[in-house]
């Protein structure tokens, strides 16, 4: 297992490497001059474009500035932004407001999503079901912005319960609500897989063997029904994670928290790789490590499966 | 999951087949004739939608602005004086045709990659699951906007048909990986079965073995999935064109409705309202739809 | 959710004063005596220097941190003297300015005219590239520190001097500026951020200083965390007349203005500037505030420009035509909840020189005169382009109102002729396309004024060649006219002539006039005194709380 590990890390290497070619190419392709919008409805001097176009090596053909970018990601100088702004610092303020709450929404999908899930799937058709059904498709066909409005004017304004944006220093206790929103959609998908998967290994020969044995139902289905229904539920998780980290995008924007997500989003429009492409980077680093971490968790509930 | 499904049915000996197995299954299920009602309404919706309405969805009238429903304007107006009820109706092309198209590409494409990658294992897995942790690693939304100003921004010109091809080649591109991990891992659980294992000393090609035998037990869960991508594209449609990358006028579409209207849900919510109840109709005939099938595909619950 | 406001300019002064008395008690704040008054904002584009702002995050900063020779009147936006003691000329080529004695940087240095000089001369050289640089361009001896090149896509070449030597110190309070040529409203420029004074401490670091500004405004620089929030503390020892009457003054940066406007009425936000349009639809924003707000007519406008002479554009029968098939009211009531002012000229009212109706008949409504002009230039052999296509970037609130304007020219040309709305995604993208002329039609533009004057809204944008011309106008005309009402020392005159320039633009119809912009500011019931001026910024030294 140590030597597995060891190797999907090493894969690991390809993909940053192909990841950030990848984003770098992309901003590069992106339409527009990231300086010529920058003079209000007038156009800018062309010195200025130039000036700092050559600053940023834009004037540079695209693998003359990705190995020189890289060269510096290498020794972890990630250079400044086109605002002028230390992109190390931008990303040291955003980082830990992010993994808050990407806890927080993974904690309540976890929870709410699978708790939701088993006890539909356990009492399939019945009343709960029902309810957990069609919250699970509001929640999946309403865009996310809409339930982020409606929980800022409800929660936040109508009611004052919550405070309608985040202050700077993002508590937890400020960030639940946020977290939440987020959580709504990968909720619902869990509830729903959860279900099903429920009601699917409440079927199969083992449960029916456990029970001809004489286990208490209690015991067959928390520990076996269960364990064996986790494989896909933490697949889930796992590939989740990744996406709340920027998925936040929109509602990190109505809350008003700075986040990785906001941060990502404005420098696309502003046509800034420099913040872009570490974080990005970034995000996919996390998302091998959560992948990992799943893949291996396979092994442990799952014994038929053997890492090679 | 993992249990040697009957071995008459997937020696391929038996008269019936799979496929035929579901269709008598489901052919006795009343949640699957409502569900397939409702989608054939959406689709002739999308089709004709002079069926529905006879008013334009292009005519504005600014005197009507934000009118609230009424006798004459069943949904109410917009801000532009436009019939809500017919931008509704003539909105179901755009979002129920990028729904189902990306769905289907991404469930074909992502569950194939998927199924080979599990089955051929080595470098063939290896370069599927990286490349697919790329596209997975780079959070849905934020691949989204890069690919979408990328391609859509460089010609500004774009017609509706181009800017709704680029948002279905993007949600594809973007969540195939996602697909390609559980039939990954469905295929993976079973590769190894006795049963697979009887197939090939047999003589069952890699097709066959692909197809026959370790489709069935990938399919199910796709299926699941799959019915609820259609919801979570719809959804998305709008969230893009939310962002400013999507869809956008003169596409008419719910997306397009729910995005303009969501930051006027204090004063008019029945503009956001009438397409999210069109957008949760069709989301739940898809997924009721893929229940049934689910089931039906399903050999252990006859 | 995004857009970047620009305000290429704007004074730290008041103008057109509206007392407000928001609570009756008007106690005041208590909180431990220091009252901190939160307004929304955003983070700076560029570092806090001033001849390299340009946009109204940094700009509103950095007009709270500098005080300017010129200050514009509350009362009439004219400009008067401030930092300066005098402005003199006799040829309206060269000024003899003096500074007023006491005023000192928050770093303790004193304000003299060598601070002037420098720091113009830093804002002129063109390897410093100043966004900002152009405003120095009328002063003698700028093409020799900041040369064009000849060919736009070549490097510029290197400047032959680093001083501009139109700027002389005469002594520690005295400088004269010569232009290259007269120009009597010169000394009204002065008022505008790129000729704030800077300190030595400046010329040692300007890195550092774009992050740490020193100035001598009536707040000085207190903190600015990125992407959160930005904070100026009242400056104890200012020397003019207008000093803070708060003690700190904070922007807090939203991503997402609908945000900004749920913290405002739930007491997390003392000021919002420029309501959104969610707030203002069906006036909600009346229930939700009460009386705390102000409205106020801004020198920003917004116009659809007609992209060059193009084929099917190039009769300015039919370019009438278009404008008088919009109908503004309608839009301005219906969009806008009748918020902005439809334009009928090309400048708004708060301007010096302003005139009525310059548009004359062709921004009045009217289907049928519409029809008629479209139907003179078709007899005369016009032939119309297919579709009337309306760029504008969708990165901002736009959208409704050009397809608002979309509608109005379907519905009056029923048939005869189609336009559409075509979006651009971003600012920066439209910006772009417009430099490289990618669009053919009509250009949504918008102008925020830099001074006060009539002059602003029409040489920088309809000159031959000018900076902002982006339909690539051109009549001898006009020109003439803008040439010889620079000229011109007396005012009145000047004034008339600028005026029948604009005149001139409704027989050309070089770009439709659609809106003026009003800008709304909320308050919270904590504040008992919000100004708002007409750049429609609260001015910020005269807030009370």
């Amino acid at each position: 297992m140590g030597r597995y590990a060891l190797r999907r890390l090493l894969q690991a290497v390809p993909v940053v490497v192909g990841t950030t070619l990848l984003i770098y190419w992309m901003m590069w392709a992106l339409p527009g001059d990231p300086f010529a919008g920058r003079c209000g409805e007038r156009a800018c001097p062309q010195d200025y474009i130039e000036a700092m176009n050559a600053q940023f090596m834009l004037d540079q053909p695209l693998l003359v500035q990705y190995s020189a970018y890289m060269a510096n990601l290498v020794q972890f100088d990630f250079g400044v932004t086109y605002n002028m702004v230390p992109v190390s610092t931008l990303i040291a303020q955003a980082l830990p407001v992010t993994l808050r709450l990407a806890l927080i929404a993974l904690a309540v999908e976890a929870v709410v999503g699978i708790v939701a899930g088993v006890i539909a799937g356990l009492r399939r058709n019945g009343y709960f079901d029902t309810l957990v059904f069609v919250s699970t498709l509001v929640a999946l066909s309403v865009p996310i912005f809409v339930i982020a409005r409606f929980a800022q004017w409800g929660l936040g304004v109508n009611l004052g319960w919550i405070s309608p944006t985040v202050s700077n220093e993002a508590t937890w206790a400020e960030l639940l609500v946020p977290g939440a929103v987020i959580a709504t959609t990968t909720t619902a998908v869990l509830a729903r897989l959860a279900r099903t998967t429920i009601a699917e290994n409440l079927r199969a020969d083992y449960v029916r063997t456990a029970i001809a044995k004489g286990l208490p139902r209690s015991r067959v289905i928390g520990v076996h029904v269960l364990r064996n229904s986790l494989i896909p539920l933490i697949t889930l998780l796992g590939l989740d994670l990744g996406s709340l980290m920027v998925g936040a995008v929109v509602t990190e924007g109505i809350f008003n928290i700075n986040g990785l997500g906001g941060l990502v989003y404005n420098h696309i429009l502003r046509l800034d790789s420099t913040v872009v492409v570490p974080v990005a980077t970034l995000f996919v680093l996390i998302y091998i490590f959560a992948n990992l971490v799943v893949d291996l968790f396979y092994g442990v509930l799952d014994p038929r499966i053997r890492y090679e | 999951m993992s249990e040697p499904a009957s071995l008459t049915s997937s020696a391929g000996e038996a008269p019936r087949g799979l496929w035929d197995d579901a269709w008598d299954e489901l052919k006795r299920r009343p949640i699957f004739w409502i569900s397939a009602g409702l989608i054939l309404v959406f689709i002739l919706m999308a089709a004709f939608p002079q069926l529905f309405t006879r008013v334009d969805p292009r005519w504005a009238d600014l005197s009507l602005s934000m009118e609230p429903p009424s006798s004459e304007h069943w949904f109410g107006t917009d801000r532009q004086g436009r019939d809500v009820y017919a931008r509704t109706v003539y909105g179901a092309r755009a979002s129920i045709v990028v729904g189902l198209t990306a769905t289907v590409l991404t469930t074909v494409l992502g569950g194939l990659l998927g199924m080979i990658a599990a089955y051929r294992g080595g470098w063939v897995d290896i370069l599927i699951s990286r490349g697919g942790e790329i596209l997975l690693g780079l959070p849905f939304v934020l691949g989204a906007i890069i690919i979408l100003s990328t391609f859509a921004g460089a010609q500004s010109d774009a017609g509706p048909a181009t800017i709704m091809m680029l948002v279905i080649a993007t949600l594809t591109a973007l969540s195939w990986p996602m697909v390609a991990r559980i039939a990954r891992s469905a295929v993976y659980a079973v590769k190894s079965a006795d049963y697979v294992n009887a197939a090939r000393v047999l003589g069952a090609g890699p097709m066959r073995i692909l197809f026959r035998h370790l489709l069935p037990n990938a399919l199910a869960p796709i299926v699941v999935y799959g019915s609820l991508l259609i919801a979570t594209f719809v959804s998305a449609e709008a969230t893009l064109s939310f962002l400013g990358v999507g869809l956008r006028p003169p596409v008419i579409s719910w997306g397009v409705a729910i995005s303009e209207s969501g930051d006027f849900i204090r004063q008019a919510f029945y503009l956001t309202l009438f397409p999210t109840i069109f957008l949760c109709a069709t989301v739940l005939a898809f997924v009721l739809l893929g229940d049934a099938v689910r089931d039906a595909l399903d050999p252990k619950l006859r | 959710m995004r857009a970047t406001r620009f305000r290429p300019a704007v004074a730290a002064a008041a103008a057109a004063v509206m007392a407000i008395s928001a609570c009756s008690g008007g106690g005041g704040d208590e909180d431990g005596g220091q009252t901190t008054v939160t307004v929304d904002g955003g983070q700076p584009e560029n570092p806090l220097i001033p001849a390299n702002t340009n946009e109204v995050f940094g700009g509103d900063v950095l007009d709270t941190l500098f005080s300017k020779l010129v200050r514009y009147d509350p009362e009439t936006a004219e400009p008067e003297n401030y930092v300066a003691e005098s402005i003199e000329t006799e040829d309206n080529q060269t000024f003899t300015i003096t500074v007023q004695e006491g005023w000192a940087f928050h770093d303790g240095t004193e304000v003299t005219a060598q601070s002037f000089v420098d720091a113009w001369n830093w804002g002129a050289y063109g390897p410093n590239a100043n966004l900002n640089a152009y405003w120095f361009e009328q002063i003698e001896g700028y093409e020799e520190v900041h040369p064009e090149p000849e060919d736009p896509e070549a490097d510029p070449p290197e400047p032959e001097a680093e001083k501009m030597s139109g700027l002389e110190v005469v002594d520690d309070r005295t400088f004269e500026v010569t232009l290259s040529e007269p120009y009597a409203q010169f000394p009204m420029k002065l008022g505008y951020t790129a000729f704030a004074p800077l300190p030595e401490v400046f010329f040692e670091d300007p890195e550092a200083f774009g992050r740490e500004p020193v100035g001598n405004g009536p707040f000085q620089f207190a903190s600015w965390t990125d992407n959160q929030e930005i904070t100026v503390e009242a400056y104890e020892d200012f020397a003019g007349s207008h000093p803070a009457q708060v003690d700190a003054v904070t922007w807090r940066m939203y991503d997402d203005r609908e945000a900004a406007y749920a913290d405002l009425l739930a007491g997390n936000l003392d000021i919002m500037t420029r309501l959104t349009p969610a707030a203002m639809a069906n006036e909600v924003y009346k229930d939700d505030l009460g009386d705390r707000y102000v409205e106020q007519e801004a020198g920003l406008m917004f116009t659809l420009t007609v992209t060059g002479n193009e084929e099917g554009y190039d009769d300015a029968r039919f370019r009438q035509a278009l404008s008088a098939a919009i109908d503004r009211e309608s839009i301005v009531e219906e969009i806008f909840e009748g918020t902005q002012v439809p334009s009928k000229g090309w400048a708004p009212s708060v301007v010096i020189g302003a005139q009525k109706g310059a548009c004359g008949e062709y921004c009045e409504y009217s289907p049928e005169r519409a029809d008629e002009l479209l139907q003179e230039a078709l007899d005369d052999g016009f032939e119309p382009p297919e579709k009337v296509q309306i760029w504008f970037n969708d990165d901002a609130d736009h959208r409704e109102w050009v397809q608002a304007v979309v509608n109005s020219i379907n519905q009056t040309f029923e048939g005869d002729l189609e336009a559409v709305a075509k979006p651009v995604p971003t600012f920066s993208e439209f910006r772009a396309g417009i430099n490289e002329d990618k669009y053919t039609g009509l250009l949504r533009t918008g102008w925020q004024m830099d001074y006060p004057h009539l002059e602003n809204f029409l040489s920088p944008l309809y000159e031959t060649g000018a900076s902002s011309n982006d339909g690539d106008y051109s009549n001898e005309e006009f020109d003439q006219l803008m040439a010889d009402a620079r000229q011109e020392s007396d005012e009145d005159a000047a004034i008339e002539m600028y005026r029948e320039g604009e005149r001139l633009l409704a027989e050309d119809m070089p770009a439709l006039p659609i809106y003026t912009a009003r800008t709304i500011t909320g308050y919270s019931e904590e504040m008992t005194n919000v100004e708002v001026t007409p750049f429609g910024v609260p001015a910020f030294a005269n807030l009370e709380k």
